[in-house]
């Protein structure tokens, strides 16, 4: 056996590979830690496979840890994606928190900030 | 909760065996068709049926509680018809409900009801893969179908165990052996199929092996495959022995035996049914923390060396000739004077050279940074760093702060191309938990009181790309494959949010200076947008971190940055970097293209962060 072999015998074995099978977030909009000078008009998550939008919940909260979104949420790419309106934002740190259920039942759960700049 | 939740996983690992034995005993009418026995087979069939029916009711009530995450009575009678009607859960278990009222209201009729029946139960069943992992994943149709036939299969064999049970108990013997001599390729089929699709279904949800050995999904998958291991043995057992002698002398305790194997089978099969409910509620070990239960782990450096090659391969071949010679004694035995003492001296003498090919591993060793190697991700560890390292590992993290005098085992050089050698996992057990000396004392003491989990992480980021930047300073290269930190952009051409969003593309990566864009990458400035001064083209980070962490990488001031560009290739690994006024300058199309295109004929082999796997 050749020592390449072994190598990537032994590789593959440890190797992690990412396959899907719970709903992560894999696209934000406004992306985690953004800070942005134009205010966003909607929340835009995408994960890595299709949610139950039943059952799928954002909120948006500002600095004060009031909650300031408009609560008009709709779903979009297959499932993949869950919008939520927003007023229009004055300057500051927005909170999003999000919770998800994804069509295999298995729910997942985050958070982060984005900030509008003056 | 947690006694809920395991009602809940067995009752639908229940409803589920239900359902195989439907359409087994369903399919074994039609298949092996006993003689005499059919109107029975017909009721046990439906009896199935109907268990499945009222389980399939019981599991979808407890799982709707689960979906719209409720305790509460009257919320979750709210919740059932939101559940039933607008998820893909409800859907399919409605459907399947529907299929299984037509299983118990035409398999009594005719002999078309009854493959009409059969067929229902058999789509009934299919559709599990529909509300399953395998529905939700990325290649969800290629999985549903495998865990479609995976299950179609079992049904054949687990779910015809109880028939056959029947045959034995019932059947005279001549008609007996019959039925079993009728069902042994069907079963031998079935077997095939359900060990195929095993793996083509388990390996996406276990993906390595410490993610078998280190994750209760894969402990659950073990026991499972133990099982199914033990129903081949009675199976075999069946087939092999037994069979030819249930209509020969000594029958009766052919049958005996022949009926116990079958009852116990039947039980294992049960058995397996139930791990299998228990997979499916349980998170894929892909996406679980894995926390490996051993020790010491094989050293894929250890593998790379020539002469220790050689002699591990000598111990390998020394203790498998060991473990012949025990079997041979098992065997033979009259041998066994000889064989086992030998056997015992050659394991002696060779098992501990073993030891050359592991190396200490921790609970955490094969864990994945959860922060994506993130600019802000860098530079708060870079904070942490100077408030909780600095003192014995130096500002520069050379080793040689003031608390580094006078201690017996100095602090580690965090400049050193040795940091490489141990992976993101490692790393965070010993900041956590601290590194001991020979003598068992702590020689750096661990922060897991301190600093939470991502501080942790966060502060391998700092100093790997800390290293990095050590690297290119003193070297004028990078030593390691290194991802692009990532950064949020705001873009005006394109849709992505962060660099990594940008992968496919080769990033040209500019501080300050205004450059000429090209087809053939995207260019992304490092300083932060003010206004309207994004750029027309390409992208601008929306970070004020994005600077720091790229000065860092670059080995520089982040006041002596300008200038610097960066070249990120189409997976995301930095590739090169150019200093203010060197040459050849990337402004230059044709140079950059020539770049680029060298660059995509040789991509980058090798991990970052991960397990350590050497460059060729
Ligand atoms: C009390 C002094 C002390 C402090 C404080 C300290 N370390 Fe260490 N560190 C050591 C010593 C000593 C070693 C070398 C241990 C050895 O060689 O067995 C070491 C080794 C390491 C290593 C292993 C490097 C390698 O390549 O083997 C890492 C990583 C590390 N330290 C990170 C940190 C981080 C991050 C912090 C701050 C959170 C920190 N250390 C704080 C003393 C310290």
């Amino acid at each position: 056996m050749s020592r390449a072999f072994i190598i990537l015998v032994w590789g593959l074995l440890c190797a992690p590979t990412l396959a899907s099978a719970h709903a992560f977030l894999e696209r934000a909009h406004p992306p985690a830690g953004a800070e942005i000078h134009d205010p966003p008009a909607t929340v835009s998550l995408t994960f890595s496979e299709p949610v139950e939008p039943r059952y799928t919940s954002i909120e948006v909260q500002d600095a004060t840890g009031k909650r300031i979104d408009t609560g008009e949420k709709s779903a979009s790419g297959g499932g993949k994606t869950v919008s939520l309106g927003l007023p229009r934002l004055p300057p500051g740190r927005y909170r999003v928190l999000w919770h998800a259920t994804s069509v295999d039942t298995h729910k997942t759960e985050g958070h982060y900030i984005f900030e509008v700049l003056p | 909760m947690v006694s809920l939740d395991i009602v809940r996983i067995g009752v639908r690992g229940l409803h589920l065996a239900a359902l195989l034995a439907a359409v087994g005993t369903l399919g074994f009418v039609w298949l092996v068709a006993p003689v005499g026995l059919h109107s029975r087979l017909i009721r046990m069939g439906r009896g199935f049926a109907a268990a499945a029916l009222a389980l399939g009711g019981i599991w979808f009530s407890l799982q709707a509680a689960v979906i719209a995450g409720t305790a509460d009575w009257a919320e979750w009678a709210q919740a059932l018809p939101v559940v039933g009607l607008e998820t893909r859960f409800g859907h399919v278990l409605i459907a399947r409900t529907c299929l299984l009222v037509l299983v118990v209201g035409l398999s009594g009729r005719t002999r078309f009801g009854q493959v009409y029946a059969f067929i229902a139960a058999s789509l009934a069943l299919a559709s599990q893969g529909l509300v399953g992992h395998a529905g939700a994943a990325d290649q969800a149709w290629g999985l549903a179908t495998a865990e479609a036939l995976h299950l179609l299969a079992a049904a054949l064999w687990l779910g015809s165990l109880p028939p056959l049970l029947l045959c034995l108990l019932v059947l005279p013997a001549h008609g007996s052996r019959e039925a079993c001599e009728r069902f042994s390729p069907l079963g031998l089929a079935a077997v095939l199929i359900i060990a195929a699709t095993a793996l083509a279904q388990a390996w996406p949800s276990i993906g390595s092996l410490p993610g078998m050995l280190g994750t209760d999904y894969g402990h659950v998958a073990l026991m499972k495959l133990g099982l199914f291991i033990l129903m081949l043995v009675c199976a075999a057992w069946n087939r092999l022995v037994l069979t030819d002698r249930l209509d020969t002398v000594g029958a009766d305790r052919a049958r005996y035996w022949m009926t116990v194997s079958v009852a116990v089978e039947t039980g294992l099969g049960l058995l397996v049914v139930l791990a299998a409910g228990g997979l499916g509620s349980l998170p894929p070990a892909v996406h679980s923390v894995i926390v490996w239960p051993l020790h010491w782990t094989i050293s894929a450096g250890a593998l790379e060396d020539d002469d220790l090659r050689r002699v591990v391969a000598l111990a390998i071949i020394a203790l498998g000739v060991a473990v012949m010679m025990v079997a041979c004694g098992a065997l033979v035995l009259r041998s066994r004077v000889v064989t086992w003492p030998l056997a015992l001296a050659l394991a002696g003498w060779q098992g501990p050279t073993l030891s050359l090919f592991l190396v200490a591993a921790y609970p955490t060793s094969f864990q994945l940074s959860p922060t994506g190697f993130t600019a802000s991700a860098i530079v708060r560890g870079d904070a942490l760093f100077a408030t909780h390292c600095t003192t014995c590992h130096g500002a520069q993290g050379y080793g040689d702060g003031p608390g580094a005098i006078g201690m017996r085992i100095r602090p580690a050089d965090l400049t050193a191309g040795h940091l490489w050698d141990h992976s993101d996992g490692e790393l965070f057990w010993w900041i956590g938990h601290g590194i001991r000396g020979p003598d068992d004392s702590l020689v750096m003491p661990g922060f897991e009181h301190q600093l939470d989990p991502m501080a942790r992480w966060s502060l391998i980021d700092a100093i790997r790309a800390r290293n990095a930047g050590a690297a290119m300073h003193t070297g004028g290269n990078w030593t390691n494959p290194l991802p692009a930190p990532d950064i949020p952009l705001v873009c005006r051409t394109s849709t992505a949010d962060m660099l990594s969003q940008l992968q496919g593309r080769f990033v040209r990566v500019v501080s300050g200076s205004d450059s000429v864009s090209s087809a053939d990458v995207v260019t992304v400035r490092l300083d932060r947008a003010t206004g309207d001064a994004v750029p027309a083209s390409g992208c601008q980070s929306a970070s004020a971190d994005a600077w720091l962490a790229y000065a860092r990488i670059a080995g520089l001031e982040p006041e002596r940055l300008g200038g610097t560009e960066f070249l990120v290739d189409d997976h995301g690994w930095l590739r090169a970097l150019r200093r203010t006024g060197q040459t050849p300058d990337w402004d230059d199309g044709t140079t950059l293209s020539d770049t680029v295109r060298r660059l995509r004929t040789q991509p980058i082999t090798g991990s970052f962060g991960g397990l350590h796997v050497h460059k060729q």
